[in-house]
């Protein structure tokens, strides 16, 4: 009798996939688990082995031809009943067949579900590493517990620790979209004086590429994103229930309207908070805030926690360029910028408008204090220059002068977050067992979840509060 | 009060109870005018008299029985067995009836009696004379056991085991009777049983241990803290059954590492119930396996190689140093 043997499933997101290699003839006698194919799928080389013992009755495919999963690529003539066994069972043994050749198999052959996951999950390393997802990965309980917090399959990281084990700093490294091997290749120091996130290397646009896919590769619009079509919404007729007026949306207000239903509906928002004991440095603050409006002639030159926090920020998003991008939606494509221009945004009369300070990461701390207070001037006079609002990559938004526990701020479209800053005020601390005075900063950092996932918000989030608790790692990033 | 040993401290323990409560009766081999092979009950017979302190004939088993008999009828008898050795006889008397009479009776009639012995090794000496076994009390529903690790806590858990309800094992680790002195307050202290206390803070890794194994463990501590600067918790369990688990998880939640120190026995010894209690409720918080520091699965080696089977700072700071590194 004759079995067909289909392409099989090769794993997530594979539909097809093209025959470089047919190792059998027809009327040959194979055996099973003999290789009769070798096929490349767009992440990798794949052997496939045969899943019947018996003749090759007819090959339905040629080297070059690309096949779609489930079509038909070679007939067997089987001798003995009972050796056909259920052909779905057959394509999911063959499936493991294909994960057993390729541990024995050089390591260039990877299997196409482990190199897909490795692709996607931006593991440079684990795309060589066999992939054993039946077994335990060796790990101490408590990197199993980060794991499982920060949502990181241990079989995917790259273990580093002794014994192969998977470490917690191999789970941070992951979960941060970083790995050891980069910041190797990068030269980043790992032990040095910085903040504890100094194992996190400072990802550079190639590693923004190796984490998201090249420009090029899958440039295809993403239209479902596009849900601009809509249908005119209804409204009661709001006359019937008492005096209404109605006024021209325009001008700011239309600016602003806009803004903001293109940032609801484009960008998938999500908020973290946190906070900062600004204690040492809102005294800092105190300290110097003389010595600045005598340099600056101006006594509303000030070094203020939006200063700091501002150049907090540059720190962060060196570190975490996915929070200084853009999703392009037209050509599906990522656009990490490599400029740190902070948007700052001011209340005035007639709305919020955001004037922008450039290069931030190049500025001083006085300089930033010097353009804070110009640009907010003008600002609220309605006198700021047009270039001076735009190329934002980021915003800042300081509602502390008002007031406010905490806030969920809305992304300047089409940036990538924005950090809300609430009220610094004292509240009772625990410090050593001890409860004491400290002065919180409440911080609330909504973002585009598109482009970055809740950990890495909290690790950029907690790279500027560990800033602002100490300053003098300003100094020591320097 | 005073700087006083573990020894007088106990003497103290058993005087204070003695005076505050005539129920409490002092009986066991040679406690009376002999005043005790460790001079424990030194004073007590001058004192109190022979109805107070009772020398018993040479039988362990007829001492707990009839402690039992005087308990279940109102007194509070403190017997003394002159080494833990000997008291296997007296331990049917314990399992099959002071142990279960609370149960047996639903809770009518409790069984307010307190075994002293001298446990442990250290002190050179014969077959019979140097074990370790408290895990057999521990393991035994219904008994609470109690190991004093220094004076002024073997004075308070003395006397909080006299005025608890129920029977109570107090080990006395000999090889500390004399070993220091420690400022004992004037006035009469008792310690929660079933309460361990963290004697040491730290943030790196958890010691705990209990009796004499205590003190080699306080050393290893400082030695890590001198030679490696880490920060080592050590926790003295005071009360080995019911155990204190929640000050155990709560430090190795923080540390993440945690050794066992006792002498007794590796195998079904407190270390492996508190593994166990760690491994239950903080799991996910550890670093490393949790080592054993313990005696070897052999009788105890007479006094020349006796050394050897005893936990020593080295032995401590060997397995905290593989833990720290694992």
């Amino acid at each position: 009798m004759t079995v067909e043997f289909k392409l099989p499933d090769l794993g997530e997101g594979i539909h097809e996939a093209e025959i470089i290699g047919v190792k059998v003839k027809e009327g040959e006698m194979v055996k099973e688990d003999q290789i009769i194919f070798e096929v490349e799928t767009d992440k990798a080389v794949v052997e496939i082995p045969s899943p019947y013992a018996g003749a090759v009755a007819k090959i339905h495919v040629t080297t070059g031809q690309t096949v779609t999963v489930g079509s038909v690529m070679i007939a067997y003539d089987i001798a003995a009943k009972g050796a056909v066994k259920n052909a779905a069972a057959e394509n999911e043994k063959a499936v493991g067949s294909v994960e057993t050749t390729d541990k024995a198999a050089e390591a260039e052959i990877a299997v196409a579900k482990e190199a897909v996951t490795a692709g996607r999950t931006n593991n440079g390393a684990a795309a060589n590493k066999t992939v054993d997802t039946d077994r335990p990965v060796p790990a101490t309980p408590a990197t199993r517990r980060l794991a499982r917090e920060l949502g990181v399959d241990l079989h995917q990281v790259n273990a580093t620790g002794p014994a192969g084990r998977v470490s917690k700093e191999d789970v941070m490294a992951f979960a941060a979209g970083s790995l050891e091997s980069r910041i190797q290749t990068n030269g980043a120091s790992k032990g040095s004086s910085a903040p504890a996130f100094s194992t996190i290397s400072p990802a550079s646009s190639a590693s923004m590429q190796e984490k998201y896919g090249t420009a090029g590769g899958a440039t295809a619009p993403l239209s479902a994103l596009n849900n601009n079509a809509g249908k005119p919404v209804e409204y009661p007729d709001f006359a019937k229930f008492g005096k209404v007026e109605r006024l021209p949306l325009k001008s700011i207000r239309r600016k602003i309207a806009v803004n903001m239903t293109q940032a609801w509906t484009h960008i998938p928002h999500v908020t973290h908070f946190d906070e900062a004991n600004v204690s040492d440095l809102t005294a800092l603050v105190g300290k110097y805030e003389k010595e600045f409006a005598i340099r600056s002639g101006d006594n509303k030159v000030k070094p203020t926690l939006t200063v700091f926090t501002i150049k907090a920020l540059a720190s962060a998003l060196k570190l975490f360029p996915q929070f200084n991008s853009s999703l392009d939606e037209n050509t599906g494509e990522i656009v990490v910028k490599h400029y740190y221009n902070i948007g700052v945004a001011v209340a005035t009369e007639r709305g919020l408008i955001v004037p922008v300070i450039r290069d931030v990461d190049q500025k001083s701390f006085y300089e930033i204090a010097v353009e804070l207070s110009d640009i907010a001037a003008k600002t609220r006079a309605g006198r700021v220059e047009l270039d001076r609002l735009q190329g934002g990559t980021f915003t800042l938004t300081n509602i502390g002068a008002i007031g406010g526990t905490s806030m969920s701020p809305m992304v300047n479209f089409p940036e990538a977050a924005i950090l809300g800053m609430a009220r610094a005020s004292q509240k009772p601390i625990v410090k050593d067992g001890q409860i004491v005075i400290g002065t919180i900063l409440p911080l609330a950092m909504s973002f585009d979840h598109r482009l970055a996932d809740g950990a890495e918000a909290a690790y950029f989030v907690q790279h500027v509060v560990k800033l602002l608790e100490d300053p003098f790692k300003f100094v020591l990033e320097a | 009060m005073a700087q006083m040993n573990m020894a007088k401290a106990i003497n103290l323990a058993l005087f204070e109870a003695m005076e505050r409560d005539d129920k409490v009766i002092v009986m066991g081999e040679d406690v009376g005018p002999d005043e005790g092979v460790f001079r424990i009950t030194e004073g007590l017979f001058h004192k109190f008299g022979d109805k107070r302190v009772l020398d018993t004939p040479l039988a362990e088993s007829g001492i707990m029985g009839t402690a039992i008999g005087m308990a279940i009828y109102g007194l509070r008898p403190v017997c003394e067995m002159q080494f833990s050795g000997f008291d296997y006889y007296a331990f049917h008397q314990l399992e099959c009836h002071a142990s279960r009479f609370r149960n047996r009776t639903r809770g009518r009639v409790t069984v307010p009696v307190v075994m002293r012995a001298p446990y442990g090794g250290g002190i050179r000496a014969l077959e019979h004379h140097s074990e370790s076994r408290e895990a057999i009390y521990a393991h035994t529903p219904g008994l609470k056991v109690v190991i004093p690790s220094g004076p002024r806590n073997a004075r308070a858990l003395l006397h909080s085991a006299i005025q608890d309800p129920d029977p109570v094992i107090y080990y006395e680790p000999k090889a500390i009777y004399r070993l220091f002195k420690e400022e004992v307050p004037e006035a009469m202290e008792t310690l929660p049983i079933g309460a361990a206390q963290v004697v040491r803070k730290g943030k790196d890794i958890t010691l705990i241990s209990y009796g004499a194994s205590l003190r080699a463990t306080l050393e290893a501590a400082e030695m890590l803290e001198e030679e490696d600067g880490v920060h080592a918790e050590v926790i003295d369990l005071l009360t080995i059954a019911p155990m204190d688990a929640t000050l155990i998880i709560e430090s190795v939640k923080k540390t993440g590492r945690a050794v066992v120190v006792h002498e007794g026995p590796r195998t079904c010894g407190l270390g492996a119930e508190v593994v166990a209690r760690i491994n239950e409720a903080a799991l996910l918080y550890l670093e490393a396996p949790i080592k054993r520091v313990t005696g070897f699965d052999v009788p105890i080696p007479y006094f020349s190689k006796e050394r050897f089977f005893l936990p020593d700072p080295e032995r401590v700071l060997a397995a905290s140093r593989e833990t720290l590194s694992f």
